[in-house]
């Protein structure tokens, strides 16, 4: 499979994409070796909002179900989160959205403003 | 009893209810419920526990088809009553009259908080105009100001007494938000000062987070904050001149956020209208009312400075 092209937030030339220039940890998106699973990283708010509407942009585009790792994500906005709401809408029916370990208030948000949308979005614990 | 509009084509009814002890509170409620029932349309009743607790034993079994809410809990936050009580009961029954007993002012509300509840009761009328709802709101007229009462007279077109009912004659719900729409009390010294733009929303996070443990909230009330805070300042940078300041203090059994910009909301329901599921934005100062303790308001072509207090325990 050819793999979206994911830009990156937070990186540098010297070290690991902890900090940039202003202290913030940015977004860092990743594909694992236990394909097809991308490891989400870091904090998705309106710094980072284009790469990650690009990000689910390019998983729709893939015609696969989608997998999120999303234990190292520390921080997510409602913008972010209508983002994935709407991805899940566009993976219609027939193609799969899995959440493993979201971020409890991204659970929170998705049951305050879409109730309708949570059975769509499959969530791993583990 | 104000099954239907008195004057108007709009079927929109929002009387309000002066009573002086719970006998008339029961005279003026309970029919107001009964005909609802009896007619099957949806009935809620979200006033202070107290009232709820008279309410339940005067209704008998008539209340187990009632859905009963204290006020005091999912009202405190007066922003909240708008999306997560009145427009969430209705909208569930988006085809039928429903009717909601909602009473967001008791005696004892503090100074803080209400100008924040006067303006919720104001716009209730643009909220709901066209629907099929009646809201009933009971005022405490032992307990409440005369400035409370000559307040409800502006902002409820009808209104209900021992004596009867009658059009209010000095309705007027416009000018109760224009003038509650005042400068809100300054940060003290001590306050912790983050400016914000789009570099600094994770370092705003941050400070924010540290100040907020150790002030004692929990980890799920420190995540309420963080969100708040990235909502206000995330608005600040898109629609409040790119970036704003935001002040942290401690005040009594409060942490009090408060995000400043050089905005200007212009619309009034912004934050208390539920979004529709399709849309992406128009959410942050609504999942702010939902969060916080209290949100007040005062925006004009100068800037705009929302505070929002979360309870430390």
């Amino acid at each position: 499979m050819e793999l979206p092209k994911i830009r990156q937030h937070g990186t540098s030339d010297t070290g690991p994409a902890e900090c940039d220039q202003t202290g913030s940890r940015g977004l860092r998106i990743e594909p694992l070796a236990r394909r097809p699973w991308w490891k989400v990283v870091g904090e998705i708010d309106l710094k980072a909002r284009d790469d990650w509407d690009a990000f689910l942009e390019s998983m729709v585009a893939t015609r696969s179900d989608v997998y999120l790792d999303l234990s190292e994500l520390e921080f997510i906005d409602t913008n972010a989160t209508a983002a994935l709401v709407r991805t899940a809408d566009r993976l219609g029916a027939d193609r799969r959205l899995v959440l493993n370990r979201p971020p409890a208030t991204l659970v929170r948000l998705l049951h305050l403003f879409w109730p309708e949308a949570v059975p769509t979005i499959e969530v791993q614990a583990r | 009893m104000t099954t239907t509009p008195l004057s108007s084509a709009d079927p929109f009814v929002h009387p309000a209810l002066f009573y002086r002890d719970d006998a008339e509170y029961l005279a003026g409620t309970v029919p107001f419920i009964t005909d609802g029932l009896h007619t099957g349309e949806p009935v809620a009743v979200s006033v202070p526990g107290a009232k709820l607790d008279l309410l339940r034993a005067a209704l008998g079994e008539l209340g187990e088809r009632v859905r009963f809410l204290d006020m005091t809990v999912v009202g405190r936050n007066p922003g909240r009553i708008i999306p997560g009580v009145l427009r969430a009961f209705a909208d569930l029954h988006p085809s039928r009259r429903v009717r909601i007993i909602g009473e967001p002012i008791w005696p004892g509300r503090s100074d803080a908080e209400y100008p924040a509840c006067v303006q919720h009761e104001a716009l209730i009328n643009h909220a709901f105009t066209g629907r099929m709802v009646s809201i009933l709101c009971p005022y405490d007229t032992t307990g409440l100001s005369t400035q409370v009462l000559d307040d409800a007279v502006a902002t409820h077109p009808v209104l209900i007494d021992a004596d009867g009912q009658r059009d209010s004659g000095r309705y007027a719900p416009d000018r109760i938000v224009d003038a509650y729409n005042r400068p809100l009390l300054p940060p003290p010294p001590a306050a912790v000062v983050i400016p914000v733009h789009l570099g600094r929303m994770s370092d705003a996070r941050r400070l924010t987070a540290e100040h907020a443990r150790g002030l004692g909230l929990t980890e799920e009330r420190v995540d309420d904050v963080l969100l708040s805070i990235t909502e206000l300042a995330t608005n600040s940078i898109v629609h409040g001149g790119g970036a704003g300041t935001v002040h942290l203090w401690a005040e009594n059994e409060h942490l009090v956020v408060q995000v400043s910009d050089s905005g200007h909301i212009t619309d009034p329901l912004a934050g208390r209208i539920p979004a529709a599921t399709a849309q992406t934005g128009g959410r942050g100062l609504l999942l702010v009312n939902h969060l916080a303790d209290l949100v007040r308001v005062h925006s004009t072509r100068q800037g705009t400075t929302i505070q929002a207090r979360f309870r430390r325990s």
